[in-house]
């Protein structure tokens, strides 16, 4: 019973702390607060952008990831016209939207024009190295990777076919660009999140300083330093969450300002581009990080802070 | 209810001894002056009972308990069982007189509201139960020292320690705080008040122990 009466009293007694907590933001800290909170605002709207940016990215070049084109390549020994039927046997098959013959000598010829080669060398060429081929546009839900590998297996089986090849140099390009992005966000996150420790441990350091006598007094009216830590903890998380919380409003900004931008200029050429922003877990997830890591780092430096504090007579 | 045997204390960077081989009782209820030139030691016996110092030879015991190597964790709960005083007050400048008196039950998870019983009966006893919402600020010496005072017993320590509590104030006010702290004697507190001032403690009549160098050199009720 006395039990429940004393968890009772130190929950209430916390929930008074917290509230004060956060009027510390104000008052006499108000400057160091601003400056604090502006860092980890900044120091997190960085990151959600690139987030964003690549996730933007991600979703825009997904249908397009796996590449859209499946060039098959015939043996020698299949003709023009074998070819031709085989395009139309394709062009009939429920997951081709478009099957478009390209010969011999239509490569050829695309190949000489692109390389300036005139009739002249063509005739030394005497003999046409390039296959038969047609060039396959499967349709847009057929694009996924498992059924474009399915295809290129079942195709490749077929006993006039040398190779099947899937376009997909850009989607290695982008891929690799992407990584790029990755590997920048989590480098500048460190650098950022190493920002964040060293501002709210100086601010908190300074409010401290500043309290100095009352801690003292505390110390010596029997508080234990748990006690007395408690408010700066509480004080980080008010960072943190506030931060988080601006840093996610400011990304939102950016999100409309920069998606209506690119959905009208997608729109004048007559495609349609929409750019999302931050989801609802993520909201959590990045206000309630940033508001836990806040907390623990205004701990260690409370902690380490207030037990340097004696007082004396 | 505290005792000396045969403490030392040498401060890492002092010269020569604090405490020299000092052996003294104090009773439950007794009312105790420290008195002696500067730099005797009074404070020194008061820092070892508040636990802000360790000693360097000997024991010290509180209640009959061994407080010599209580840990940093234990410090809190012994400090407790204490009222301390100082000459400068030591009040917290930005807050009431009640959010200061009640300090010591408000560290121990009670609401303002459940403490405000005790800081008004504390600050009746020392007679300023009026200035309850003023600031310490716009208080006199006196009344600033007497706000000290409620904040030492509003927890209802065993013991009030109290060092050079009237350093700061005229002969009349002295005589006042005095009284106050024979007061809180005669309701059954132990006091123990380091003093410069020996006319304060002859109008008293109660036990005084002299130091000088960091030696008890006297003993004896005036
Ligand atoms: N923190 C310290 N470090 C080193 N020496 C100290 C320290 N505190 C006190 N001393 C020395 O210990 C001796 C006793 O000091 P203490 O403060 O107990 O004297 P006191 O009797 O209270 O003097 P006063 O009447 O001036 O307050 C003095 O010689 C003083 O210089
Ligand atoms: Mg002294």
């Amino acid at each position: 019973m006395t039990e429940t009466l004393n968890f009772i009293n130190v929950c209430r007694g916390q929930i008074s702390i917290f509230r004060k907590s956060f009027n510390a933001l104000f008052g006499r800290n108000a400057g160091g607060t601003t400056l604090t909170i502006s860092v980890i605002a900044i120091s997190l709207l960085i990151p959600i952008v690139f987030y964003l940016l690549i996730n933007n990215v991600l979703v825009l070049t997904e249908n397009m990831k796996t590449g859209r084109e499946l060039t098959v390549y015939f043996k020698d020994n299949v003709s023009a016209e074998n070819a031709s039927e085989i395009r139309d046997a394709f062009s009939k098959d429920y997951r081709i939207q478009e099957a478009t013959l390209i010969t011999a000598e239509d490569a050829m010829e695309s190949f000489s024009q692109s390389l300036g080669i005139t009739d002249a060398d063509k005739w030394l060429l005497n003999d046409n190295p390039l296959p038969n081929a047609i060039m396959l546009t499967p349709k847009s839900e057929y694009l996924t990777e498992s059924e474009l590998n399915k295809m290129i297996a079942e195709i490749e089986k077929s006993k006039e076919v040398l190779l099947v090849q899937l376009d997909k140099q850009w989607v290695n390009r982008l891929n690799s660009i992407i990584k790029f992005l990755n590997a920048t966000t989590i480098g500048i996150g460190c650098i950022l999140l190493l920002s964040v420790i060293l501002s709210i441990t100086n601010c908190i350091s300074s409010i401290i300083v500043k309290h100095k006598e009352e801690i003292e007094v505390m110390k010596l009216v029997g508080a234990t330093n748990s006690y007395i830590i408690t408010p700066y903890v509480y004080l980080g998380m008010w960072f943190g969450f506030i931060g988080g919380a601006i840093a996610i409003w400011i990304s939102a900004i950016i999100v409309y300002v920069a998606g209506t931008l690119i959905y009208n200029i997608a729109e004048s050429y007559g495609s349609h581009i929409e750019i999302f922003g931050i989801n609802i877990v993520e909201i959590f997830v990045v206000t309630g990080s940033s508001a836990l890591i806040a907390a623990i780092v205004a701990f260690v430096s409370a902690r380490v802070n207030i037990a340097r504090i004696e007082p004396n007579i | 209810m505290i005792e000396f045997s045969n403490v030392s204390k040498i401060y890492p960077h002092g010269q020569s001894s604090a405490l020299e081989n000092v052996s003294l009782k104090i009773a439950e209820g007794e009312m105790v002056f420290l008195t002696g030139h500067s730099g005797a030691g009074k404070s020194t016996v008061l820092r070892i009972i508040s636990g802000m110092e360790k000693v360097t030879a000997g024991t010290v015991y509180f209640g009959g308990n061994n407080i010599t190597r209580l840990s940093k964790s234990q410090l809190p709960y012994y400090r407790r069982l204490i009222g301390m005083i100082f000459q400068d007050h030591k009040l917290m400048m930005n807050k009431t007189v009640a959010e200061n008196v009640a300090l010591p039950l408000l560290i121990k998870n009670l609401t303002m509201e459940e403490a405000m019983m005790s800081v008004e009966h504390a600050l009746q006893k020392v007679g300023l139960l009026s200035k309850i919402n003023t600031y310490p600020l716009y208080l006199s010496a006196g009344e600033q020292q007497r706000v000290g005072i409620a904040r030492a017993i509003v927890a209802k320590p065993k013991v009030l320690l109290a060092d050079e509590p009237t350093g700061n104030l005229d002969y009349a006010l002295s005589q006042e705080i005095m009284s106050l702290f024979l007061e809180l004697n005669s309701d059954g507190m132990t006091v123990v008040m380091a003093t410069h001032d020996l006319d304060l403690v002859a109008s008293s009549h109660k036990r005084s122990i002299e130091l000088q160098y960091g030696k008890v050199i006297s003993d004896l009720v005036i």
